[in-house]
């Protein structure tokens, strides 16, 4: 039985069997990614490793609430992972008083593609065309987009931060998306 | 009175996870019974989901796996705190075991022998390259979700769907297999009283020479050519 073979949905399914052997899989397939992203939010390594480790967890105890008509199994992951940084995130704000951990370091990263040879090939793909997009937006869009997405912040808190009116913000967030929104569905067709 | 307009601005941070509770009540609340608000939330969903993608890549530490599947309750364990629910996944556990089984074999067995097969299911290894493809609903059926699950030759496979609307017993779902424009005929089934229907598909070439399928509402017994509302589609390549 050669479960590479399988597609992720697939894997799924036999999650639902309760088949170890599918959740070691999928762990292959995407724990650098799940693991990135909780690091990239939490800024701690062996926090991350424990939301990775709540991620496939969740999938494996509550595989029941996966809705296959509303996301890809990847992005069931990686927003099950942002949630449960976030959590993190605002409880070591309040822990700290209200004094924002790492303001700076939360601004869309936009990293130079390198090839990895252990990563799936359409996440790659996937990866160069929201970088590619990202970098289309205007630096003040991609500025509270980052804060929101990274940062995990409110948009009255980023309003306050900024020093710029929450309607602002909104505004620019909702123009965010939109225009990602437009630049990816072309690229998805092509 | 017009509830879009307060619930529409709240969808961004709703999905970032930043809103106040009581506004991530009030959008989930909403967003339940308002298939436009639900089609926009869809929408900023995928486009966020794909953020997720930028950012550094790291590796946790090598033992990580281990460290995970030592929490990972074995299978006796788990039966018992699953929740009884009714969704897809619940029902297509037993089906997945005997599917799979009969898509090796490959016995053109009916729905009615497959049911009474399931009460004596017998834990099946799926076939190595057995795909399951998630039909995606469309805006005339918006709850439903299915599977088309195919072998991996792809001369054999099954159509399952669940929240699909029943039909009045003058009409049918179709499955429809395209390829070049040309449309051929996989399935014709109904489903009961909770939208849950299960067909083997018959196909004169490999499911695989598709490009895409989609299901339709036809009148009973199924039409030459797609005449109805189109409720599910998937892309086969
Ligand atoms: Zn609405």
């Amino acid at each position: 039985m050669n479960y590479a073979q399988l597609n992720d949905e697939a894997l799924i399914l036999l999650i639902t069997h309760a088949q170890p052997q599918a959740l070691h899989e999928l762990y292959q397939r995407y724990h650098r990614l799940v693991f990135s992203l909780a690091l990239n939010l939490v800024g701690d390594r062996a926090t991350a490793e424990e939301i990775t480790i709540d991620v496939f967890l969740k999938v494996w105890d509550k595989v029941n609430t996966y809705q296959p008509n509303r996301a890809k199994v990847s992005s069931w992951l990686t927003s099950i992972a942002r949630y449960r940084a976030i959590d993190v995130l605002r409880q070591q704000r309040t822990r700290l008083n209200g004094h924002h951990v790492g303001w700076n370091d939360h601004l869309l990263h936009l990293p130079a593609i390198r090839h990895n040879p252990e990563e799936a090939a359409d996440i790659t793909l996937r990866r160069e065309q929201i970088r590619h997009a990202v970098a289309q937006l205007p630096p003040e869009q991609q500025q509270a987009l980052g804060l929101a997405f990274f940062g995990g912040y409110t948009h009255r808190e980023i309003a306050d931060e900024l020093d710029t009116p929450l309607g602002t913000i909104k505004t620019r967030i909702r123009l965010a998306l939109q225009k990602l929104r437009e630049l990816l569905a072309d690229e998805k067709i092509g | 009175m017009n509830k879009h307009d307060r619930i529409h601005p709240l969808l961004p941070e709703f999905i970032f996870g930043t809103l106040p509770e009581a506004d991530m009540l009030a959008v989930a609340d909403h967003i339940t019974d308002c298939d436009i608000c639900r089609a926009e939330l869809q929408a900023y969903q995928a486009i966020v989901d794909d953020l997720a993608l930028l950012g550094p890549v790291a590796a946790p530490a090598p033992d990580l796996e281990k460290r995970l599947m030592a929490r990972v309750q074995p299978p006796v364990a788990r039966h018992s705190i699953t929740p009884p629910r009714g969704r897809l996944w619940q029902r297509i556990q037993p089906v997945w075991a005997v599917i799979s089984s009969l898509l090796i074999i490959g016995l053109g067995i009916s729905t009615l022998n497959l049911w009474q097969q399931l009460h004596a299911a017998p834990a099946i290894e799926p076939d190595d390259h057995m795909q399951a493809i998630p039909l995606l609903s469309t805006n005339k059926a918006l709850h439903a979700s299915g599977f088309i699950l195919v072998s991996g030759d792809g001369h054999r496979g099954a159509v399952v769907v669940d929240d699909l609307p029943p039909l009045s017993t003058d009409q049918q779902y179709q499955l429809w297999l395209d390829r070049d424009g040309q449309d051929t005929s996989g399935a014709v089934f109904s489903v009961d009283d909770e939208g849950y229907g299960l067909s083997w598909i018959t196909a004169p070439d490999s499911i695989f020479s598709y490009t895409t399928a989609g299901v339709s509402i036809e009148p009973a017994g199924g039409s030459p050519d797609p005449t109805g509302d189109q409720v599910m589609s998937c892309s086969l390549k």
